[in-house]
């Protein structure tokens, strides 16, 4: 449990005191002092913990009562109702943010003392006697310092008032139901937060820090606050019919119709991608490439330009970024001998400084994993600004988009429809396939 | 770029001997309790902590040129969120302990989880029937995740490793667990690098690392983090070689997956970063932090866009994730709630009552179709 987050319940159950109106409530011709209804503790901290509704006050509230800052009067109970129930907020001696830890000692006297009182009122239930046993035994050494230190305690009580003493009372048996040395209690914080450690930063670090900071300034390569939120707002705009949890997926979300024909229909393997997902591929590139089947028809679409060294290229080196060790000298290779060395069967067009960078981070003898990083940004790029743009236009991905529309009615596989009209399989396929390009275009 | 076999024993590294030395309100301002037997390096951090202080000043100070409108008012052309119908749709029962971590798998219906009690479980989350329980030599599970073939688990935690598991159902699979990733303290967090052979990781011990899961060999490390590091996450889209790691330390860092050095840092947070997660857009990504707010941070912009926060919240957060588009962001907190957040109007839309104990993890299913919440009262529940 985080101290921040006791310090702001501290804060709430301070304002609580200050403003619960308490009084004394009958229970069955019985005077419970001190109490107010549960009604009364939602309405108070929902005013006094700014809840948005009633929900979210009684949700606030059972929080308090879970942590110790107020409890039931009659009968014990976790969750706080709205109703007649009476509750008593806890004396702020009890709260957890003053008693973080509990000892079997104070336990022991506190057990003694009930022992030592009217049995009717005071006595111990079944567990608590459990404990008790226990107790006696671990700390036999000092039980003669445990029960003078509880007598000298009652003593003390006997003096105050009646009302008073029940009520004092009732803070304290509901502070130890909670607290019980050795069992579980809301207070139990993730094992990462006991272990926590800060360290000091080191020169080094300091001195990256400085360097990054300079560079900061010097280029002040930051957005505007106003460009960066419009393309973030417009971003997300456009995702919008895409997003099931805003607008309703075709045909349904099966965690709500228990339905999984969206699934089915959206696989890896599917033969007809869906009018949305082939929709999105017109988004931006980045959707196109992040869907396996949007890459295979752009590479397509490539082929049938004579371009799509580009694209396999980018892949290449995508699977070599993310590839096993063991592998990572012989593909790097087979990447150049492919698309870059002398002579390579898909000479990928890069300019001369791109290509020196590139030789020289493969030449350096360190690990190849990220050697074509420059290479991948330029012909990135290029799909970006070059490619991109005229696949969007081409033939290709409008028969994806048709096919995808009638989808249902005729079952066009886009992979049918790619190889009838793009696949540059075979050069009469392709001439086929270059008229109707030129016939669409012309339309 | 090291590809060294083992971890790189350097002279700069974080000392762990300075346990408990509490970091002063700024980052930047020079540790007092300088070692002693060192006064002259002690003087120099000190320079360079000045040093940077001023140049954070600087440039703060030229942000603020730029800062010109809040993003709420970029968003007042949007229509406000309509009411999203978001109810629980499964609940997962078979823990027996906290659920400290959960993943879902790339098929949209598989999740893992792992607990306090040292059980990890593959869940059919559709059906909710279990499909795998392994139980880990170790308390405190803290991390596990599914691989993008899904043929492959991947958790660890108190025992400071990162194990992996192929998932079939021949024989007793724990029989091929193999450790792969090995840190100086516990293990928090940890994802497949975008395929199954590669491992990020997050640990106590305030340094990532990416890890050759066939060799169990490091890759790279990322020390930086002056405290324990809680999450990582790798943006959605593949062109970028980055991934963001934050922690104790309060501050978000961005590291260049290539070279292993920090090329960005955010701060804002007034406690423990619990929790970071991409934008869908890859350009942003929202943090949850134990001081109760959740904040959005533009790397493009380099600097806090919003933060997320009411006077009725005052628990931590512990798992922060987008909707498909980004537009809500949910955010599970300690006090057992899912917050339902307007990511662009800054509003909290609606708040989603079930779990019985804090949330410690929250995830968006890869298809967006649904959340994933996993807590301390045992359970994991799926909201749609």
């Amino acid at each position: 449990m985080a101290t921040s987050t006791l310090g702001k319940l501290d804060t709430l159950c301070h304002r609580l005191l200050d403003s619960a109106q308490l009084r004394t409530h009958k229970y069955f011709r019985v005077a419970v002092p001190q109490a107010l209804t549960g009604q009364s503790l939602v309405a108070v901290v929902g005013e006094k913990g700014h809840a948005e509704d009633e929900t979210e006050a009684t949700h606030l509230a059972t929080l308090l009562l879970q942590y110790g800052y107020l409890f039931p009067v009659i009968e014990h109970a976790q969750i706080v109702r709205d109703d007649g129930t009476l509750y008593r907020l806890q004396r702020p001696y009890f709260w957890p943010s003053h008693s973080t830890q509990t000892d079997n000692v104070e336990y022991a006297i506190y057990l003694n003392k009930r022992l030592l009182r009217n049995e009717q009122r005071h006595g111990l239930e079944e567990d608590e006697i459990d404990a008790y046993n226990k107790l006696a035994e671990l700390l036999a050494h000092m039980w003669g310092f445990i029960t003078a230190q509880a007598e000298l305690q009652l003593k003390q009580q006997k003096e105050k008032k009646k009302a008073d003493k029940v009520v004092y009372d009732s803070e304290e048996r509901a502070f130890w139901r909670m607290r019980r040395p050795g069992t579980a209690n809301c207070l139990e914080q993730h094992v990462q937060k006991v272990e926590r450690r800060l360290r000091k930063a080191t020169a080094a670090g300091y001195r990256n820090l400085v360097e990054r900071l300079k560079f900061s300034i010097k280029t002040k390569p930051w957005l505007k606050a106003l460009k960066a939120s419009d393309t973030m707002v417009q971003w997300v705009d456009q995702l919008h019919d895409y997003d099931p949890l805003l607008a309703q997926p075709q045909p349904s979300n099966p965690w709500i119709t228990d339905d999984t024909q969206l699934w089915t229909l959206n696989t890896d393997a599917v033969e007809v991608p869906t009018e949305r997902r082939v929709k999105r591929w017109g988004l931006s590139v980045q959707e196109l490439v992040k869907d396996p089947i949007g890459r295979q028809v752009l590479e397509t679409f490539l082929e049938s330009e004579f371009s799509s060294e580009n694209i396999r290229f980018w892949i290449a080196i995508q699977d070599l970024k993310y590839s096993a060790n063991a592998e990572i000298e012989s593909k790097a290779e087979r990447i150049y001998e492919e698309f870059l060395g002398p002579g390579a069967p898909c000479q990928v067009n890069v300019d001369q400084r791109t290509l020196e960078k590139t030789m020289e981070l493969l030449n350096s003898g360190n690990p190849r994993r990220h050697a074509f990083t420059y290479s991948e940004e330029h012909v990135f790029t290029l799909m970006n600004k070059d490619s991109y743009p005229r696949f969007v236009k081409s033939a290709i991905y409008k028969g994806v988009l048709s096919a995808a529309q009638q989808q249902g009615s005729r079952r066009l596989g886009w992979r049918n429809f790619v190889f009838n009209m793009g696949a540059a399989k075979k050069p009469l396929d392709l001439g086929l396939f270059r008229q109707q390009a030129t016939q669409d275009e012309s339309g | 770029m090291s590809e060294s076999g083992s971890p790189k024993i350097d002279a700069d590294r974080p000392s762990t001997s300075q346990a408990g030395v509490k970091m002063p309100e700024n980052a930047a301002v020079a540790p007092t309790a300088a070692a002693d037997n060192a006064t002259r390096q002690a003087d120099m951090i000190d320079l360079l902590a000045k040093e940077a202080e001023e140049l954070r000043k600087k440039l703060d100070l030229e942000r603020q040129k730029l800062n010109d409108i809040p993003i709420q008012q970029a968003a007042e052309r949007l229509d406000p969120l309509q009411n999203l119908g978001i109810k629980q749709r499964r609940i997962l029962k078979g823990h027996a302990g906290k659920v400290l971590c959960m993943d879902w798998s790339t098929d949209k219906r598989h999740i893992v989880s792992s607990s306090q009690d040292g059980k990890v479980i593959v869940w059919d989350g559709f059906t909710t029937n279990k499909e795998h329980a392994l139980t880990m030599p170790t308390t405190w599970v803290m991390a596990c995740a599914y691989s993008p073939s899904s043929q492959m688990i991947a958790c660890g935690g108190l025992d400071n490793k990162c194990s992996v598991v192929p998932l079939s159902f021949e024989d007793d699979i724990l029989q091929k667990k193999r450790s792969v990733a090995t840190h100086t303290s516990y293990m928090s967090c940890c994802m497949f690098l975008r395929s199954d052979n590669l491992l990020l990781t997050g640990s106590g011990d305030s340094t990532c690392a990416i890890w050759d899961v066939e060799s169990g060999q490091m890759i790279q490390n990322f020390h930086g983090h002056t405290g324990d590091v809680f999450a990582v996450d790798v943006p959605k889209q593949d062109t970028g070689n980055i991934f963001i790691s934050a922690g104790a330390d309060k501050h978000t860092l961005v590291w260049d997956i290539r070279s292993g050095q920090c090329v960005q840092s955010f701060e804002g947070h007034e406690a423990d970063i619990n929790t970071v997660r991409f934008h869908p857009n890859g350009d942003a990504f929202a943090t949850g932090s134990d001081d109760a707010s959740c904040r959005l941070f533009d790397l493009r912009a380099d600097r806090q866009v919003c933060v997320y926060e009411k006077e009725s919240i005052l628990f931590p957060v512990n798992g922060v994730d987008f909707s498909l588009s980004g537009r809500i962001l949910f955010a599970g907190y300690g006090d057992y709630r899912v917050g339902v957040w307007d990511s662009l109007k800054v509003v909290r839309h609606s708040v989603l009552y079930g779990h019985e104990n804090r949330i410690s993890c929250l995830r968006t299913s890869p298809d967006g179709t649904a959340i994933c919440s996993a807590s301390w009262d045992c359970t994991i529940r799926i909201w749609a």
